[in-house]
């Protein structure tokens, strides 16, 4: 199981950053985004609180289409019966979401030194924000997996991508705003919300491994 | 017959526990009469959990059973489920008014009931996105059931480990003996009210279907 | 089996042992369906579908057992020919078979997505001979091949029908004198 998982993330991983178009896409956003933030606010002081949320979301933001897409290429490019005659849904389903998140991972690292220099937060802070950056991406890019694979396989209509995965994901986000936070400011972290932002974004997901096969029993 | 015996119940508990709440229980020492808002702010509070719950599981018997019935149930008490949150806002909006001088403070758990309300507006917004007759009731059954996965650590863990302007993270701990039992009594009619709306949402969908 | 209101077909009856077996139908009859409701891919509308190994019937048929190959199944068009045969090796857990016998040595490097339509059926035929799967359902494969190709693809499927392997074939025509288990 493990090197069928190890082959399709590679899968994944190669397809998700061999098509430029996603990763040219979010690179740009996060640029743009953090350049209309940042120029404005060029000599005044920006609170830590507003720094992390602005971060948190020009990350969000730029990967959204990537995560949107995750599930939606399997089902359009007609592979996904290809899967399900071979490998379990659960290890596919698995292997696209911390894909997904590895996608995120990449532009959290790539966009979090930039906001910190554009912002004129101290360049000291750094060190200790990427570890955030990438666990929040990772819960971020987990929990928000099984929603995206719904949305994928009921074809739904319309921009709906948006509304139905922006909930499950805001509490994380919340959390991960207080959290930056407090990095930023060097103040006392609190590791219990870390736990709660790990311990829910793990529930979600294992949520979603336990009930795939029912939804995939054949319709 | 179970249903009749609950709509005689109604009134029966509802009307009288009304009337102990408002006119009867002593009011809060501090915020006075005002404080009486409490007894349509945490019964709706409670039920918005029970209906959730049902429709969790509903949801999970669905997955395995594939009874219709079980999708319906799972989708009407979401219905409800979101009333009762949004009463639960309204009202809780205005004790924050005269607890504590604003209507909405972001408080943990002002904020966690709007991210619920717009999680159970997602799931009703999903469910009439499919087209796909056969995948429609699967698909809302697992986003029901992540979304309730998330009610825990939005109703209970992180208003309790942040700053939260209910006492005792809202497990009124601060309410006096008085007030439970009109508090008790609303819950228990509002509980009989929730079972006769989803027995009448159900026999609706029901005559729905059987006329298509 | 319906779809909505429409039956597509219905009253099927029918045993099929080893070797190779013929589903035929003129487009539109079901025989892509009923391919998929056998490979467990759909659920029929009514009725069963058994798979009977050593005179036990299967109730959780594997994924080293039963394989289709249908026009509507696609590889993934941005990996090279030789990446995704590659990755099909490793999920199947065998070894990779020759490119040349499908006349594909010279693409290996080329992307799935910019083959011809003749050329992406090579390597779907590919992918289903990759593995010696005791039922293989093919669902038109002579489809934009060559008289070459649907030479070898039926040396591939007689070969199985040799060594005492299962091989359904839906098709429009009757092909060599191989048995028709379902006319619809």
């Amino acid at each position: 199981m493990l090197s069928t998982f190890k082959l399709l993330l590679a899968k994944e991983i190669k397809l998700i950053f061999k098509g430029k178009d996603l990763l040219g896409y979010a690179i740009g956003i996060a640029i743009v985004m953090s350049i209309a933030v940042s120029m404005p606010s060029a000599r005044i002081k920006i609170p830590e609180t507003a720094g992390s949320a602005l971060m948190w979301l020009i990350i969000l933001f730029s990967c959204v289409e990537a995560l949107q897409r995750t599930f939606t290429d399997e089902m359009s490019g007609k592979t996904s019966d290809l899967m399900k005659l071979l490998v379990s849904p659960s290890l596919v389903f698995l292997s696209k979401v911390f894909s997904s998140s590895v996608f995120t991972i990449v532009i959290a690292l790539f966009t979090t030194p930039l906001l910190v220099l554009w912002l004129g937060f101290p360049i000291s802070r750094l060190p200790s924000m990427l570890p955030i950056a990438v666990v929040g991406s990772l819960a971020i890019g987990l929990s928000q997996g099984i929603v995206s694979y719904l949305l994928a396989r009921g074809s739904s209509k319309g921009m709906i991508y948006p509304l139905v995965v922006m909930p499950i994901v805001l509490p994380i986000l919340i959390s991960l705003v207080i959290l930056t936070t407090q990095f930023l400011e060097a103040s006392s972290i609190s590791y219990t919300l870390l736990v709660v932002v790990i311990a829910q974004s793990l529930a979600i997901l294992l949520v979603g491994i336990a009930f795939l096969p029912l939804l995939e029993r054949a319709v | 017959m179970f249903v009749r015996i609950l709509t005689v119940l109604l009134p029966v508990i509802m009307l009288p526990s009304m009337f102990y709440g408002l006119m009867i229980a002593g009011a809060d020492k501090e915020l006075g009469e005002m404080s009486r808002v409490i007894y349509f702010h945490i019964p709706p509070s409670w039920l918005l959990v029970i209906a959730l719950l049902v429709s969790f599981i509903a949801s999970i018997m669905y997955l395995i059973k594939e009874n219709n019935l079980f999708d319906r149930i799972a989708h009407r008490s979401a219905e409800l489920g979101l009333l009762f949150s949004i009463i639960a806002t309204v009202t809780g909006s205005i004790y924050a008014y005269f607890a504590w001088g604003s209507a909405w403070n972001w408080d943990p758990k002002e904020t966690t009931i709007v991210v619920l309300i717009i999680l159970y507006i997602a799931y009703l917004a999903l469910r009439s996105s499919m087209t796909n007759v056969k995948l429609k009731p699967k698909i809302s059954a697992v986003y029901s059931i992540v979304a309730f996965i998330t009610l825990p650590f939005l109703m209970f863990v992180i208003p309790r480990i942040t700053n939260s302007l209910h006492t005792d993270g809202g497990g009124g701990s601060s309410l006096t003996a008085q007030m439970r039992i009109g508090i008790y009594g609303m819950t228990l009619g509002l509980l009989i009210l929730y079972i006769l709306l989803l027995n009448l949402a159900l026999r609706i969908d029901k005559k729905k279907e059987l006329s298509q | 089996m319906k779809f909505s209101r429409y039956t597509v077909f219905e009253n099927l009856t029918e045993t099929v042992e080893s070797g190779v077996n013929l589903i035929l139908g003129s487009n539109g009859s079901g025989k892509t369906t009923l391919l998929r409701i056998i490979a467990g891919l759909q659920k029929q509308t009514s009725g069963e579908c058994r798979i009977i190994r050593d005179g036990e019937s299967m109730d959780n048929i594997g994924y080293e057992t039963i394989f289709l190959c249908s026009p509507d199944m696609e590889l993934y068009s941005e990996l090279t020919v030789q990446e995704n045969m590659k990755l099909l090796a490793g999920l199947m857990r065998c070894n990779l078979t020759s490119f040349a016998d499908w006349r594909l040595e010279k693409l290996q490097k080329k992307l799935y997505g910019h083959l011809s339509s003749g050329y992406k059926q090579r390597v779907k035929l590919m992918m289903a001979f990759l593995k010696t799967f005791p039922i293989l359902l093919l669902d038109e494969p002579e489809q934009h091949l060559d008289k070459q190709g649907i030479s070898f693809v039926t040396e591939c499927i007689e070969e199985r029908s040799d060594n005492g392997l299962l091989t359904i074939v839906a098709t429009n025509n009757p092909w060599r004198n191989w048995r028709v288990a379902v006319n619809l």
